[in-house]
């Protein structure tokens, strides 16, 4: 058990799934390809036609959700972090953190439950998915998408014996 | 004749309802007395102490309008419809008194803001009403009215729909005198100069100071268990505030707002768990909340703790069960005789008599018996009782029933041995603490193996899981089929192992215990998928949702079948089947749209069998959309080189169908064959689902018939025969019998069972034979028959 007062973080990397990391980088690739080829043409024509911008314009897009997955799936990581103020958590790796933070006083339970896997391009958002439900002011929060049961009761186990340790340091 | 009828029905209707400290007293059709659904409704008081229903009647058309009833109380069990103001049909209208007016919202299309005046009653009944316009909105969602007279609508037209108070200095002519529109608000409690507003689309309730309506100021904010703010109201000592969220399985909630800067959530509390009911409308009197709760009728909480809310009466007044927005509106708590008036959308004006008791609550502690630390995530649970409560993070727990007695208490939490209590008093009004040392478990690993049941060879890659109540592993065989499960406690287990190629090992219960030998799990070859696990099936398509996904099958109903399955095959070893899209909800949320979805197998040897047939149980269910129903679901087989169509399936059907295809008839036989099942949402939509589950291959070649399972089914004698043989079905069922030749070829073709008997009278050459009789249900049993001449 750590001592109380110091932070704890614990961190969940992604479970790369090849396939797609394959398909988006290839999918990316694609995209950038035709909108360099679409504004090149368009420019050089110098047409006043907006359709080819439009169109490259919505590949760019395509283009950076591939590349904010592939980034996602590389690198990308759940943290979540004890300390005095209480539990936060957030991601890295992904277009934005999605930091949260529940009080003590505001947490009531954790517990394992089956996973409810979100969509799978919707991971990189942090929406939804997560072995670890944590119950807080009446509502419920999941972390963990990429936890097996194994890693979730020990992640559990060790999130716990943080929060006794920091209980009995402020009793 | 027909009043007395409707009367006998509707006695009859609430007899079988379920009730607990809430009977029935009287009840008022609008359904026979107007053609009309209703809203919401409100209570009011004459000087003499006459009660009076002051209820939203939804309408239909220009001949059923909607509008305001009011409603004698005069003889509770016969309520008197006195007074009706027509108005145009909505399905909303909320109502509040204040004084001896009547003040009702709806979102009718200019339908303004409906007042009548109470005041002449109970000596006349022709009240006077106005619809009174504010010139910047024509339609609002709910009222409240605070006991300054200060009236506030909710979800008006205007700027973000939040909260406009107006004086009722004059109850007919009201004065704006400021607004709080900072979120659109659905409604609102408020008391002094505090306002506290539910903002639905935002999940939270503020609290916000209105002693000077002119510029309120946001005290507080919080979020609600469902993020879906439906109402909120205040008790007597405005510390606390409970509030519903209008969501399937949504909870009422409790919290502390004494504080409007650090609001604490206290309880919150479910009805009919996990059936999908949805509270709607909740209100605090005298320590107990009163909640109208859709298809669940009508809870009464003891709120007497905040923190441990227990329920304590209910009547459902609905016969619709689960989500939906069926059954009550409204309820009324506040009269002095104690009655509940309820808005049943469906079934009318219900009038009840609650019986207000105590709860007996049971609240303590759950630690570690070794080291005293809290148990988390424990649950304790009455025994007999539907209530379970878990303990929180610093292992307490509340919990409690309506009913006092002596019960058992029985606690557990994974990594630990349960721990019963017997003998548990529970007095009404009563605390009971009880504290609950739980032993921990010691964790180990459990090793085993699968092999070849016919070899003994290990079947590499073989799924392996163990299930009990607590706990759930699973994993993978290695490449001598050995298998380890780490961190598993002792417990009884049910066990089952698969692998393609093999046939599942359905659960078997056994106690597995630290220490005990390890397990050895036997697979028999063949071809067979209950989708207990994921080997492997590949999903394509072009739909936009409600792919082909396996899962436990999350039932949809549409006009009161089965749309998605509710459940897999019985039988089989698990709950799972594949079914498309399986989010559940209503029927069209989560089915087949816009294209196609596939669920291709994984490769099947049929080469290792002489006659092998496909059997499964399909799942086509194609209702609702625009038009007839176009769509359709098509099955295929590929051998690797030719792929052919072997079932096209347009109508629609509620039920698990069974399927059985001979291969032969359709290809040869390859090590590469697949099964290909297509399911399409042509244009214009409908409601498309399909199901697909208890995948196998079977033998039907006389050579490996198994006569000892055969024979269970029916017996035929004599064997050998020279040619006229006796069919005698152990279960007498609509049947048909039909005989094949060695070589699988059909020799004699569909002679019906009478009663379960049939005598077949064969002019066929010496030899073996196949006797396979078919239920018209569609299950099969085969013997074979030896002809000698």
């Amino acid at each position: 058990m750590r001592g109380a007062g110091l932070p704890a973080q614990h961190m969940v990397k992604v479970r790369v799934r090849w396939g797609r990391v394959l398909l988006a980088s290839v999918g990316l690739l694609f995209c950038l390809a035709m909108s360099v080829v679409l504004i090149a043409g368009a420019a050089e024509k110098r047409s006043g036609d907006g359709f080819p911008y439009a169109v490259a314009a919505v590949l760019l897009l395509l283009c950076a959700s591939a590349a904010t997955y592939v980034r996602w799936q590389l690198v990308g990581r759940e943290c979540i972090r004890m300390d005095a103020d209480g539990l936060s958590y957030w991601t890295t790796g992904s277009p934005w953190s999605g930091r949260h933070v529940i009080k003590w006083h505001e947490l009531e339970r954790m517990e394992q439950a089956p996973d409810a896997a979100p969509m799978w391009w919707m991971e990189q958002w942090g929406l939804g998915g997560g072995r670890i439900v944590l119950h807080h002011s009446g509502r419920r929060t999941r972390f963990g998408m990429d936890l097996d049961p194994k890693e979730a009761a020990e992640l559990l186990g060790r999130m716990q014996e943080e929060f006794i340790a920091r209980r009995q340091a402020t009793d | 004749m027909r009043k007395f009828f409707a009367a006998a029905c509707l006695l009859a209707v609430q007899v079988t309802f379920a009730q607990t400290n809430i009977s029935f007293v009287g009840q008022l059709s609008y359904q026979q007395l107007r053609n009309s659904n209703l809203s919401n409704l409100w209570g009011y008081t004459d000087e003499d102490g006459n009660e009076y229903a002051i209820v939203g009647v939804n309408g239909t058309n220009a001949q059923n309008p909607g509008g305001v009833s009011v409603v004698s109380l005069a003889d509770p069990a016969n309520p008197q419809e006195i007074f009706f103001r027509p108005g145009p049909a909505s399905i909303w209208r909320e109502v509040k008194v204040w004084n001896d007016h009547a003040y009702i919202t709806t979102e009718a299309e200019n339908g303004g803001l409906v007042i009548v005046d109470l005041s002449p009653l109970p000596q006349s009944t022709a009240l006077n009403s106005v619809v009174w316009f504010d010139p910047t909105w024509t339609t609002s969602h709910s009222l409240f009215i605070d006991e300054n007279g200060l009236l506030y609508i909710h979800g008006s037209g205007r700027g973000n729909g939040g909260v406009i108070m107006y004086d009722l200095s004059d109850p007919m002519n009201p004065v704006e005198v400021g607004e709080f529109d900072q979120w659109y608000c659905h409604d609102s409690f408020a008391r002094g100069d505090t306002l506290y507003a539910a903002h639905i689309y935002d999940g939270f309730f503020s609290i916000v100071d209105v002693s000077n309506p002119a510029a309120p100021v946001l005290l507080g904010t919080q979020t609600t268990p469902n993020l879906f703010t439906h109402n909120v109201w205040l008790d007597d000592s405005g510390n606390n505030l409970y509030t519903t969220d209008e969501r399937t399985n949504s909870y009422v909630g409790s919290y502390n707002i004494s504080d409007p800067t650090d609001i604490q959530f206290q309880d919150k509390l479910q009805s009919d768990n996990g059936s999908g009911a949805i509270p709607h409308n909740t209100y605090w009197l005298n320590h107990f909340l009163v909640t109208s709760y859709y298809t669940f009728g009508v809870t009464i909480y003891d709120a007497l703790r905040p923190h441990n809310l227990v329920e304590v009466g209910h009547y459902d007044t609905s016969p619709f069960t689960g989500d939906g927005f069926n059954g009550a509106w409204g309820v009324y708590p506040f009269f002095d005789s104690q009655n509940l008036i309820i808005s049943d959308i469906e079934q009318g004006l219900i009038v009840l008599a609650p019986t207000y008791v105590r709860a007996c609550w049971l609240e303590g502690n759950v630690r570690n018996a070794v080291n005293g630390f809290p148990v988390n995530n424990a649950t304790v649970s009455i025994t007999g009782v539907i209530t379970a409560d878990p303990t929180s993070i610093s292992g307490t727990y509340a919990t409690g029933y309506h009913t006092p007695g002596t019960y058992q208490v029985v606690v557990s939490a994974p990594g630990f041995l349960s721990a019963t209590v017997e003998g548990v008093v529970l007095e009404s009004g009563e605390v009971t603490f009880l504290d609950i040392d739980l032993v921990p478990l010691v964790a180990f690993t459990l090793q085993g193996s699968v092999v070849d049941a016919a070899s003994g060879d290990p079947v590499p890659n073989a799924h392996v899981r163990l299930t009990s109540p607590t706990y759930d592993y699973e994993v993978l065989t290695d490449a001598q089929g050995i298998f380890a499960v780490p961190g598993v406690f002792s417990d009884d287990y049910n066990v089952v192992a698969g692998q393609w190629g093999w046939r599942t090992h359905c659960p078997v219960q056994q106690s597995i215990v630290i220490g005990g030998p390890s397990l050895t799990i036997e697979l028999e070859r063949g071809y067979y998928d209950d989708f207990e696990f994921d080997f492997g099936w590949a999903v394509s398509g072009t739909a936009t949702v409600g792919h082909w996904e396996r899962g436990v099958p999350v039932g949809t109903t549409f006009n009161g079948v089965f749309s998605n399955p509710g459940a897999d095959v019985p039988g089989d070893c698990g709950a799972q089947a594949y079914v498309t899209g399986n989010g559940g909800g209503a029927a069209g949320n989560d089915d087949l749209d816009g294209g196609n979805t596939v669920l291709t197998s994984p490769l099947f040897d049929a080469t290792t069998q002489f006659d092998p047939h496909i059997r499964f149980r399909r799942w086509f269910f194609n209702a609702g959309g625009s038009g007839a129903p176009n769509d359709r679901m098509r099955i295929s087989l590929s051998n690797g080189i030719t792929t052919v169509e072997v079932l096209n399936i347009t109508s629609s059907s509620s039920a698990w169908v069974p399927v059985d295809v001979r291969i032969l008839d359709h290809l040869e036989r390859t090590p590469n064959m697949q099964l290909i099942v297509f399911i399409t949402d042509d244009e214009p939509g409908h409601l498309v689902e399909g199901g697909l589950d208890l995948f196998e291959m079977v033998e039907m070649s006389p050579a490996s018939v198994p006569d000892q399972q055969a024979e269970q089914a029916f017996s035929l004698w004599p064997n050998p025969s020279n040619g006229q043989v006796e069919i005698q079905m152990v279960s007498p069922l609509p049947a048909t019998v039909e005989v094949l030749d060695a070589l699988g070829r059909m020799v004699q073709e569909g002679q019906r069972l009478m009663n379960g008997r049939a005598t077949l009278l064969l002019d066929v050459p010496a030899g073996t034979y196949l006797v396979r009789i078919t239920s018209d249900a569609g299950d099969r049993s085969v013997q074979r028959l030896v002809i000698g001449k």
